[in-house]
């Protein structure tokens, strides 16, 4: 924006460093998230039971309004396949939207509980409720492996109850094809 | 306690008390419908109520353009796709629901599909999924129980697939809502006990469930007061002040939980409606003092404040603070008898003849109504079967 007539310039610096660096963060976080979801379907019990319930071809996107990064999750053959922004060609059922960068990050790096930034509608859902319900189990048990115990009690209701072995385990699985590969 | 953030939204214009019919065609005015469409069911024309809105509306010269009376008892997906085909036959452009909450949910689906264009509405099903401004709706209602008349929620079977399709968007919200007493005056008492208890879940869920905030706190705690003084004695002896009294409580508890949602009340009734076709009313009754003794360790402090407005200021203060959550049930459980007694309603699950083979199907659809995430505490499968048991006799 060119100076005004006194010659002061009301141009404001939008992309601050803290911005971008927020942006970087949520895009990455996102992209475990996802590809976590894609992973614990292929091995995890209960997100696997969770999963069979929805119809096949049925995709979730989660966004960050108005334009920032999302990923699109769809059952395929029974499993989750992970596609990053832009890849997914078909119209989402079902839409989780994070209403602004800020709440994105909030919410992503485990500073609020998912079920909170539902609440304080930092989060919205568009579309089959009965399906967003199961989708948040799901977010429930993906986080109990992703976070230490000290952090996932702090972001989810009741941590779920899986015993040591099958955590390590799949642990194990999740961060390294899994948060990779989405496999 | 201030949250760190909420929202709060009720745009809905309420005209309450003496005369209140009588406006109705002053807020049409306003908001340009010139040509309303009724929307009602059998037994509000078979009542007389339907006459006595038209009678308040006669001397105004607003001309309704139809009457769909057609509205079953729980709405479906059906019936609205058939009123919506009527509204655009008879060139209607606008709404006026008189009935109870299943009336009021047809007329926002049929609001729905007019307004969004398409035939089916299944194809708007879920939240926020509406995106145009819907035509001008006035919401008459005629039980006290629902809130129907300012929520965001719709609620309406698809008997294809044997499930209820829920509907949440702001902009279902009516224009108006009217409360006038000589809707509920004639209210038969089983009725008016299993509206008023449904009245009442929703301002305790309002008041305890995770999305609260200070104006549904304030909304709710006085709906539970109102409700509280008023229904056992309207029971008794219906009057207007005490008929206006209720239609009042029903409407702040349901502009209070559309705001801060229910919780597991909700869940575990609206899986036994749709199980078991229970009505809802008895279902939040059923299972109103089981929830709040589930979520007493999460929340004690406000099931312990939910006395004084319960019970009065004497009863809280005379009441030690660790004993008031306790106190709390126990007069909801004392309300319950005296409401059994003096119409009948039912306060456990072998009452209305639902089977223990049943529970398992209860549970599985509780934990998939969008409204358990409001609960304070997680209520998973063993949870809900846990409470179907209690609430069994």
């Amino acid at each position: 924006m060119a100076p005004d007539v006194k010659g002061i310039d009301h141009s404001l610096e939008l992309n601050t460093r803290h911005t971008v660096l927020r942006r970087i963060v949520v895009r990455i976080v996102l992209s475990i998230l996802g590809k976590s979801f894609a992973s614990t379907s292929r091995f995890q019990k209960k997100v696997m039971e969770e999963v069979s319930s929805w119809p096949e071809d049925f995709s979730f996107e989660m966004r960050v309004n108005p334009d920032g990064p999302s990923i699109t999750l769809e059952k395929r053959k029974g499993v989750l396949v992970y596609y990053k922004k832009g890849k997914h060609t078909k119209d989402p059922d079902l839409i989780i939207s994070f209403k602004n960068m800020k709440s994105a990050y909030l919410l992503l790096t485990a500073q609020m509980s998912t079920i909170r930034g539902y609440c304080e509608k930092r989060m919205s859902v568009s579309g089959d409720i009965t399906i967003a319900t199961s989708i948040i189990r799901c977010m429930n048990v993906i986080e109990s492996y992703l976070f230490p115990y000290i952090i996932a009690r702090r972001v989810i209701k009741r941590v779920p109850e899986i015993s040591f072995s099958v955590k390590t385990l799949g642990r194990i699985r999740l961060f390294t094809t899994g948060v990779l590969l989405g496999r | 306690m201030i949250p760190e953030y909420y929202e709060f939204h009720n745009p809905v214009k309420i005209i309450s008390g003496f005369n209140a019919l009588e406006n109705i065609p002053h807020e049409l005015l306003f908001l340009g419908g010139s040509r309303p469409m009724i929307v009602t069911d059998k037994g509000i024309v078979g009542a007389g109520l339907l006459k006595v809105m038209i009678d308040a509306c006669s001397d105004s010269g607003v001309r309704f353009s139809s009457v769909f009376d057609d509205v079953p008892s729980d709405s479906s997906k059906d019936t609205v796709n058939t009123a919506a085909k009527i509204f655009h036959e008879t060139g209607s452009d606008s709404l006026v629901a008189i009935g109870g909450g299943s009336v009021i949910d047809t007329a926002k689906g049929i609001n729905i599909v007019v307004t969004e264009g398409g035939t089916d509405l299944s194809d708007f099903a879920g939240a926020d999924r509406l995106v145009k401004r819907m035509k001008p709706f006035i919401a008459v209602p005629t039980t006290s129980g629902t809130g129907s008349e300012v929520t965001v929620a719709a609620v309406i079977a698809d008997m294809d697939k044997h499930r209820k399709m829920l509907f949440t968007s702001s902009r279902l919200l009516p224009d108006v809502a009217v409360l006038d007493h000589r809707m509920t005056l004639n209210l038969p008492p089983y009725i008016t006990a299993s509206t008023g208890m449904d009245a009442l879940t929703h301002a305790i869920e309002a008041y305890i469930c995770l999305q609260k905030n200070p104006i549904s706190d304030t909304y709710a705690n006085a709906a539970i007061s109102l409700v509280c003084e008023n229904l056992v004695e309207t029971i008794r002896k219906s009057t207007p002040k005490r008929r206006l009294a209720l239609a009042n409580a029903s409407c702040l508890a349901g502009s209070a939980f559309s705001n801060s949602m229910v919780g597991m009340v909700h869940s575990l009734g609206h899986a036994l409606g749709g199980v078991c076709r229970v009505p809802h009313g008895v279902a939040m009754n059923i299972f109103l003092p089981h929830a709040l003794e589930y979520n007493m360790k999460k929340v004690p402090d406000l099931i312990g404040e939910l006395l004084l407005f319960i019970s009065g200021s004497e009863t809280y203060a005379s009441t030690v603070s660790a004993e008031r959550p306790s106190r709390t049930i126990h007069e909801i459980r004392q309300m319950q008898k005296t409401l059994k007694s003096l119409s009948g309603l039912p306060y456990n699950l072998k009452d209305v003849s639902v089977s223990k083979n049943s529970f398992r199907e209860i549970a599985t659809a509780a934990l998939n109504d969008g409204s358990i995430v409001h609960n304070p505490e997680e209520v998973d499968f063993d949870d809900a079967m846990m409470i179907l048991e209690k609430a069994y006799e």
